[in-house]
């Protein structure tokens, strides 16, 4: 009996799959005739069937793109390149977004060391990192075995096993920053133009403290009941409603 | 006042309330002005009265003014209280002032049609004070400069009011010339003198509109009236007359007039925007070369005469390596000779992204010569400007980097059609994997420890391998040819037994030998080995004296071989 029913999940599943591939080609098609609304529907949809990839995120930015809606572009964007962070055309249309973007904080340039280290930890996933750690792992422990049984010689492979060491250690140094980072804090975009950033969660003329605009990631500090409280880039904290902002993955 | 009429209505007499409404006379020129009154008596407040269906045919040229009578009569009192409009006629002909209907102490009344008759105005130049309004063309372009004057001419002697010139519907105004205080000079018009002042000139461009009409002002005169009774009464001498003057009041009206609006001959040049007149446009920039990212001005100068101000100049169209912000607009202006002309100049700030030479394109324009009826256009020269290297120390002054404005110019690329596969939200298919991968290696790791530790298996270790070696690298050592064969043999003993016996150094004699394989092996091998060892050393010292010299190397791999067999 549960035999059946996980046969029968997974039937299913593998069903959805199906038909969310059928209409991401549907809404590709819309694309193509220059439909976009209809487009923008059919993707959201698939994401609301539970499924997602790359391709996904990056078609519905352009779709929202050609609809002006910048900051649900940048969002579709964020989210692809999460899922495919070396994807040429993904970051030439986030950059496209990001210079129709109205606010920009000027940062500071970050010491060359910390610059490359963060360039590196974007441009692989989470899943990429760990898998190859892992390999890596393996690998050395083959060679160990090998040499234990004297089939290498130790003195051959001795530095080749320390440099192995330093990647791994590295590499799992780096994947347990991104997964600390990715469970510490979640990150979202402002998707409307104009949004008042208030001292607290209620609306008050004079409480307002800065007002950002589409497009801008931002870090979500916590919410209370319709209110987010965000931390901008340069470490402006603000109250903001829930509606003027989305979440990424 | 011998031609006043009164017309009575007695509307109402509930309760000793009566209402009366009338008018000063019935019989009128359309200069004239019509007193109307509204009397009420016998109520406690004014009555509440709607003049809007008035104004269809009249103007109300002041009003309402209050007056309150009281009155006692044989010890009862009545008390009338009347509400006065001056209103002047629009048109001539025969006009009514239609139903006025109000409220006085909560009741409502209506009174009736006055039919009020309006001549016209009886030979306005033989008047003694008239108002015309001078229109230099009746035939305009839209956009061409129409100047009208009003003008006020007068034999006699007479004091405006304040008045407002009139709304020019349809027409763009400019003022040329509002007197502070009028000032009159002599002309004769038709042998007859008069005084003659302007009251206000004025520059009409034609917007495009369904109608063009040069409205009539109207302005109130007191005019001084002739007295033709002179009383001989030593009182009221003719001296003392002019001081006290009597005057009525006099409205007066110049001419409506239409203007027809010609239209543009056929065909019309793509880049007019409006422009009548004469026209001039030049373009400078504040620089002949300029650095990446540092601001330079473009200025363009428009100078003419004609409806400027009216119209624009073509967009222009700046090339993408130049960030050019919205311009800065001056307009001077100048009036001379009743024409409006002046200089309107766009002031731009661009600001090159790119180094090289930039072309800032030509500014040309059409506008339609009124005079000469035909269009002309006015151009100037597209401007090169080079554009030097951005030195490094220039901090940018806009919030832009050079990259994102490349960027800007730039569009999305297309969208990926490839159907890769579907992963659902939220679960990751590769963490099974590594796990498995993690296992995998650990297990890796132990295996050999387990091995060791539980079955009892000896993993070799790297000396053992080096004492198991040790005949092959013996007999690898043999077979290197040297000159000294007994120098070969002894050396690749020496080795072995080294690296068979782990020791440090192969720097070892027969004594050592024997001593070191003593009872590990038979007595036998072990004395044929030193003999071969002390025949080595002889024969080392004495090359070429010994017999077993061919033999040597064939000897020793076997006698090597023997004792591996033994160790």
């Amino acid at each position: 009996m549960k035999n059946k029913i996980i046969f029968f999940i997974m039937i299913f599943s593998s069903l959805c799959a199906q038909v969310a591939e059928q209409l991401f080609s549907d809404g590709n098609e819309k694309m193509r005739e220059g439909n976009y609304v209809d487009a923008i529907q059919i993707y959201e949809s698939i994401l609301e069937l539970g499924f997602e990839n790359g391709d996904l995120y990056y078609n519905l930015g352009n779709a929202y793109y050609r609809k002006y809606s910048i900051g649900l572009a940048a969002w579709a964007y964020y989210n692809a390149l999460s899922i495919n962070p070396r994807d040429k055309d993904i970051i030439h249309n986030l950059k496209v977004v990001q210079a129709k973007q109205v606010d920009r904080i000027e940062m500071p340039e970050p010491f060359f060391l910390l610059d490359i280290y963060r360039k590196l930890k974007d441009s692989f996933t989470f899943r990429e990192i760990i898998l190859l750690g892992s390999s890596l792992l393996f690998v050395k422990a083959l060679l160990a075995f090998f040499i234990q049984f004297g089939w290498f010689r130790y003195s051959i492979y001795k530095h080749i096993i320390t440099i192995m060491i330093i990647i791994t250690l590295a590499m799992h140094g780096i994947a347990a920053d991104k997964y600390f980072q990715k469970i510490r804090s979640d990150f979202g975009i402002i998707t409307s133009n104009g949004v008042n950033a208030h001292s607290g969660p209620y609306f008050e003329e004079n409480t307002i403290l800065f007002q950002i605009n589409e497009g801008m990631r931002v870090e979500i500090k916590q919410i209370q009941d319709k209110w987010i409280e965000i931390i901008l880039v340069d470490g402006k904290k603000g109250w903001i409603p829930l509606e003027s902002m989305r979440y990424l993955r | 006042m011998t031609n006043i009429f009164r017309i009575l209505f007695l509307l109402s007499t509930i309760l000793g309330q009566s209402i009366q409404i009338s008018v000063d006379r019935n019989q009128i020129t359309i200069n004239d002005l019509i007193t109307l009154s509204i009397e009420v008596s016998g109520t406690n407040s004014f009555p509440d009265v709607n003049m809007d269906p008035i104004k269809n045919e009249f103007i109300i040229v002041s009003g309402p003014g209050q007056q309150t009578n009281v009155q006692w009569i044989n010890g009862k009192m009545t008390s009338t209280r009347t509400l006065t409009w001056t209103i002047s006629p629009k048109r001539e002909g025969t006009l009514f002032i239609p139903v006025i209907s109000g409220k006085v102490d909560g009741k409502s009344f209506r009174g009736k049609k006055i039919k009020i008759v309006v001549s016209k105005n009886s030979d306005n130049k033989n008047n003694d004070v008239f108002l015309v309004a001078e229109v230099d063309k009746d035939k305009a372009y839209l956009g061409q400069q129409i100047t009208v004057s009003y003008k006020l001419y007068k034999r006699i002697n007479i004091s405006i009011e304040p008045f407002q010139m009139p709304e020019f519907q349809g027409f763009w105004v400019e003022h040329l010339f509002s007197p502070k205080r009028l000032q009159y000079r002599n002309v004769n018009l038709k042998g007859v003198k008069y005084q003659v002042a302007s009251l206000g000139q004025m520059a009409l461009f034609p917007l495009s509109a369904e109608k063009h009409i040069i409205p009539s002002l109207k302005i109130q005169a007191q005019v001084e009236l002739k007295k033709n009774k002179r009383r001989h009464d030593p009182f009221f001498d003719p001296f003392f007359d002019s001081f006290f003057k009597e005057t009525s009041t006099k409205y007066l009206v110049s001419d409506r007039q239409e203007i027809s609006i010609l239209p543009f001959p056929d065909p019309r040049p793509f880049d007019f925007s409006g422009a009548v007149g004469i026209f001039k446009v030049k373009s400078i920039t504040d620089r002949d070369t300029a650095r990446v990212n540092e601001g330079f001005t473009f200025t363009i100068t428009m100078q003419g005469s004609g409806n400027l101000g009216l119209f624009s100049i073509p967009e222009i169209k700046f090339p993408d390596q130049l960030e050019a912000f919205p311009p800065t607009e001056n307009f001077n202006k100048d009036v001379f000779r009743d024409a409006i002309s002046g200089t309107q100049t766009w002031e731009y700030i661009l600001i090159p992204r790119v180094s090289g030479i930039i072309t800032i394109p030509r500014i040309q324009m059409s506008y339609f010569h009124p005079d000469k009826k035909k269009w002309v256009r006015t151009k100037t020269d597209p401007i090169d400007i080079p554009i030097l290297p951005d030195k490094k120390s220039i901090i940018e002054s806009s919030g832009f980097t050079k990259k994102e404005v490349e960027l800007i110019g730039q569009d999305i690329r297309f969208i990926h059609n490839s159907i890769s596969g579907f992963n659902q939200i939220g679960k990751s298919k590769s963490f099974v994997l590594v796990l498995i991968i993690y296992i995998l290696s650990i297990l890796i790791f132990i295996f050999p420890i387990f091995l060791s530790k539980v079955i009892g298996y000896r993993i070799s270790t790297q000396e053992s391998r080096r004492s198991r070696s040790a005949l092959k690298i013996a007999l690898k050592e043999l077979k290197k040819s040297n000159d000294d064969p007994f120098e070969t043999a002894s050396g690749a003993i020496y080795l072995y037994l080294k690296n068979k016996f782990l020791l440090s150094s192969r720097n070892l004699d027969p004594s050592i030998v024997e001593n070191l394989l003593g009872f590990r092996i038979n007595e036998e091998i072990s004395e044929e080995l030193i003999d071969l060892l002390k025949d080595c050393d002889a024969g080392r010292f004495a090359p070429g004296a010994l017999e077993r010299e061919p033999k040597i190397l064939t000897d020793t791999k076997v006698i090597l071989k023997k004792i591996d067999q033994q160790l």
